[in-house]
């Protein structure tokens, strides 16, 4: 399967530029089919999350600190965030929805996919695992293009992603 | 060169659109409490190092509360606001009295200002009638 890296239109913030990455014969983006998933089951989470993407985008910028660290990927929220609202009530939905991404730089951030998470390791969620995995195999695919200059990180930009496919 | 594939996002505004106002409210808060203490430790020329040594914490949970999104107690932003030395939290009432303090202060001052310059123009005026006296007398 071969995946590129689209824009998310209308996630061009002050200080932040989003995008994702689309899988072939999916309908959606990565990012684009959470939203669609999550609406439904988690919406007050999914709303804070979003809170969280566009006060990052437009006041303060992708800092390091505002992501947690998942092997090579990032997601978010952050590691001290506690979801205000309450969409589950059962113990094993304590941890919240997890978003899995790549912070390239303050002002280029790469959303991709996610779920609820239901167990503290990420390998023993039923949800999460897979995003996670896949996550960590699409940021391995950008560092090596990256590296090989097939696509560059600027200010709210990514140059060379209109050539740029690569295989998952 | 291929074009660039947008995608339409109208779901996520939407989501955020149905999103209760608290929650929104609570992550804005949330990263304004950090972003304000980010500044204040700028001005005060402290780092986060300094901060967990005035508060005996270890620099790696001081760097977890300051990621943005710490739910903090006031008892934790009472012990900040004590090593840094500045007021994190002013509730709005607070600063509605500090601004009228300040604006009569500035008024004070003004009318002071006046009167100052009423006094030596008095002053003056008084000269020159006396220097017009002179004169004429001479």
């Amino acid at each position: 399967m071969y995946a590129t890296i689209v824009e998310l239109g209308r996630l061009d913030f002050n200080k932040v530029k989003y995008f994702s990455v689309k899988i072939e014969e999916k309908e959606h983006s990565e990012f684009m089919d959470f939203q669609l998933r999550m609406r439904n089951f988690h919406p007050t989470q999914l709303g804070e999350l979003n809170t969280l993407i566009q006060e990052i985008g437009e006041k303060y910028g992708a800092n390091p600190e505002q992501f947690r660290d998942e092997r090579k990927a990032d997601a978010l929220p952050p590691e001290t965030f506690q979801y205000f609202g309450l969409d589950d009530i059962e113990p094993e939905n304590q941890y919240g929805l997890r978003l899995y991404c790549l912070r390239l730089n303050e002002s280029v951030v790469i959303l991709f996919n996610g779920d609820l998470k239901t167990t503290q390791k990420v390998d023993d969620c039923k949800n999460c695992k897979r995003h996670f995995q896949l996550a960590n195999r699409i940021t391995a695919k950008i560092d090596e293009a990256i590296r090989d200059r097939l696509i560059k990180p600027g200010h709210k930009d990514i140059l060379g992603i209109e050539d740029f496919e690569f295989e998952i | 060169m291929k074009k660039r594939i947008v995608e339409d996002t109208s779901v996520f505004f939407e989501v955020l659109g149905n999103t209760p106002q608290e929650s929104k409210n609570y992550v804005t808060k949330s990263m304004e409490i950090v972003h304000e203490i980010m500044l204040l430790l700028k001005e005060k020329d402290m780092n986060q190092k300094k901060l967990a040594q005035k508060l005996g914490k270890t620099e790696a949970e001081v760097s977890k509360w300051l990621s943005g999104t710490h739910n903090f107690t006031v008892r934790t932003l009472t012990f900040i606001e004590t090593a840094i030395g500045e007021e994190i939290i002013v509730t709005p009432h607070k600063v509605r009295n500090n601004a009228l303090k300040y604006t009569t202060a500035i008024y004070r001052a003004s009318v002071n200002e006046k009167k100052s310059i009423l006094h030596k123009a008095e002053k003056y005026k008084i000269k020159s009638k006396s220097e017009r006296f002179e004169l004429s007398a001479a």
